[in-house]
């Protein structure tokens, strides 16, 4: 004769228990503090020495001229969010946050711009 | 009775990747298998040798998502044993920490899409609902769930504190009395036994022979476990018992991940007991010497190679890699033969197979045993 399999009890518990999944758009989990997200530069920490545009394992950032010098502009759409340029950066200007909702109409809303941005070119 | 060849692959509904097998079938019995690899060649090994060390090591990692851990954890160990840097204490028990989060998650993954190819689709929900408890510790842990860009050469990127550490002992604990829920599953649950047991049978003579690694190896009677012989980051100093089993069938090399779960649950929880507080990382030079490194880790799929060659530069001049999957391929067509053609995919997840992370240059002749290595366009040229 066969058993009753041990797993029908947890089967019939979750009939009655809370779905494990949340519906994401309408109900949102909080990632935990320290999730690498979007990058949020101190620019004014910013030296532009350009370790982390030579550290980057993507080649997502490029050096760009600005009213104070050179730049980093941090394209998102190539970054593989490694935190490599936070770790080179030699004044800790790059930290992350979490914000991890980062798809776009629009390619130029996928940069990390530093204010006063000169050219145009590249975003 | 006459052959028939039944090809499964590349692009198979049994195969979560694009490899090619040629079964010659006689009836319902498989008699030989021939298997192509080399379709998700990505040519990270040449990309290697173009990246500096602190380049390399996010696309290392990228050889395989789900082993990930193990990936920068031996690339890291390789680095560092060519360029001469010791990591701190705290920096292995935390390597550890990681290593086994990531063996729990992937064998708990394993387990999962094995119920679900042995058509027991229950156990793949719970076990993946499972399994998100342990990514979110991870992302909490690493700030990725899967990439973890954790390892870095010289040591560990950020520490565990307090709460998350109370956090990880807690779930540990909660997992293991899961998992000996499950444990007792996979032992009685008809559906398992009757898929599983005396399936893909791999003697220990064969594995030995064929040089099986890992839980396909250990699955088979053989003791053979890279943090009991050769020890690396923290496992000197933890307790440790490697997981064996005689049977040699699908069941006892599912049934190896289980226990492995429960051994990996208690590593955690004795690294926690016993971090030393301390540096996390040694300082790392960016330049390679002239020399070799080697690591071998035991990635949640067996023994995992990194083999640099450093040419007193920038660069690495040859960064080799060996996945276990990889080595365990022939293994893998030995347990096919003789069996039926329903079981292939009981058979084939029973090594875990990860295919995008076994495609290199080299072939493998399975009538002779005979290997070699090709070049590229040699390979295209048989291909027509």
């Amino acid at each position: 004769m066969a058993r009753i399999p041990s797993l029908l009890k947890s089967v019939v518990a979750n009939a009655f228990r809370r779905p494990a999944t949340v519906k994401y758009p309408y109900q949102r989990l909080e990632p935990p503090k320290g999730f690498r997200g979007r990058h949020e530069v101190d620019w004014e920490k910013c030296i532009g020495c350009g370790v982390c545009a030579r550290d980057c394992p993507a080649l997502a950032i490029e050096l760009v001229e600005t009213p104070k010098g050179l730049k980093p502009l941090i394209d998102l759409s190539r970054c593989i969010f490694c935190y490599q340029c936070a770790d080179s950066c030699p004044r800790g200007a790059i930290s992350s946050t979490i914000v991890f909702e980062l798809a776009s109409w629009r390619r130029e809303e996928l940069y990390v711009k530093p204010p006063g941005m000169s050219v145009a070119g590249a975003a | 009775m006459s052959c028939i060849d039944l090809v499964v692959g590349p692009q198979h509904p049994a195969l979560h990747e694009s490899e090619r097998f040629t079964f010659k079938v006689e009836g319902e019995v498989v008699v030989d298998v021939e298997p192509r690899l080399g379709y998700i060649h990505r040519g990270i090994e040449k990309a290697l040798e173009r990246r500096s060390i602190v380049q390399g090591l996010y696309l290392a990692e990228r050889v395989c998502g789900i082993c990930n851990v193990a990936h920068s954890l031996c690339y890291s160990q390789a680095m560092e044993d060519v360029c001469g840097v010791e990591p701190p204490e705290r920096a292995k028990y935390l390597r550890v920490i990681a290593h086994e989060l990531n063996r729990i998650h992937s064998h708990l993954l394993l387990l999962g899409v094995a119920g679900e190819l042995i058509g027991f689709m229950t156990l793949f929900m719970l076990l993946w609902r499972d399994r998100e408890v342990v990514m979110d510790l991870f992302e909490r842990f690493t700030g990725n769930r899967v990439n973890s860009a954790y390892n870095v050469v010289g040591g560990v990127r950020r520490d565990l504190d307090d709460s998350l550490a109370r956090d990880l002992e807690k779930a540990m604990d909660s997992l293991s009395g899961k998992m000996r829920g499950y444990r007792k599953v996979f032992m009685e649950d008809p559906t398992v036994r009757a898929r599983a047991v005396g399936v893909g049978a791999l003697s220990r003579h064969k594995a030995v022979e064929l040089c099986a690694v890992g839980p396909t190896a250990r699955g088979s009677g053989v003791r053979a476990d890279v943090r009991e012989y050769r020890p690396y980051a923290a496992y000197e100093g933890l307790d440790f018992h490697p997981v064996v089993y005689e049977e040699g069938d699908v069941w006892a090399r599912l049934m190896v991940r289980v226990d492995e779960v429960l051994e990996a649950a208690e590593l955690v929880k004795q690294c926690l007991r016993k971090m030393p507080s301390g540096q996390l990382r040694a300082r790392a030079p960016r330049f390679i010497p002239a020399g070799e490194g080697f690591s071998v880790v035991e990635a949640p799929r067996g023994d995992l190679n990194y083999h640099v060659y450093g040419r007193g530069a920038v660069t690495p001049d040859r960064v080799k890699i060996r996945t276990p999957t990889y080595a365990n391929i022939p293994a893998l067509c030995e347990m096919l033969k003789g069996g039926y053609v329903a079981d292939i995919p009981a058979s084939l997840v029973s090594i875990d197979p990860c295919f995008a992370c076994t495609d290199r240059l080299a072939v493998v002749d399975v009538g002779t045993g005979r290997r070699w290595t090709t070049t590229i366009y040699e390979l295209a040229g048989r291909a027509r």
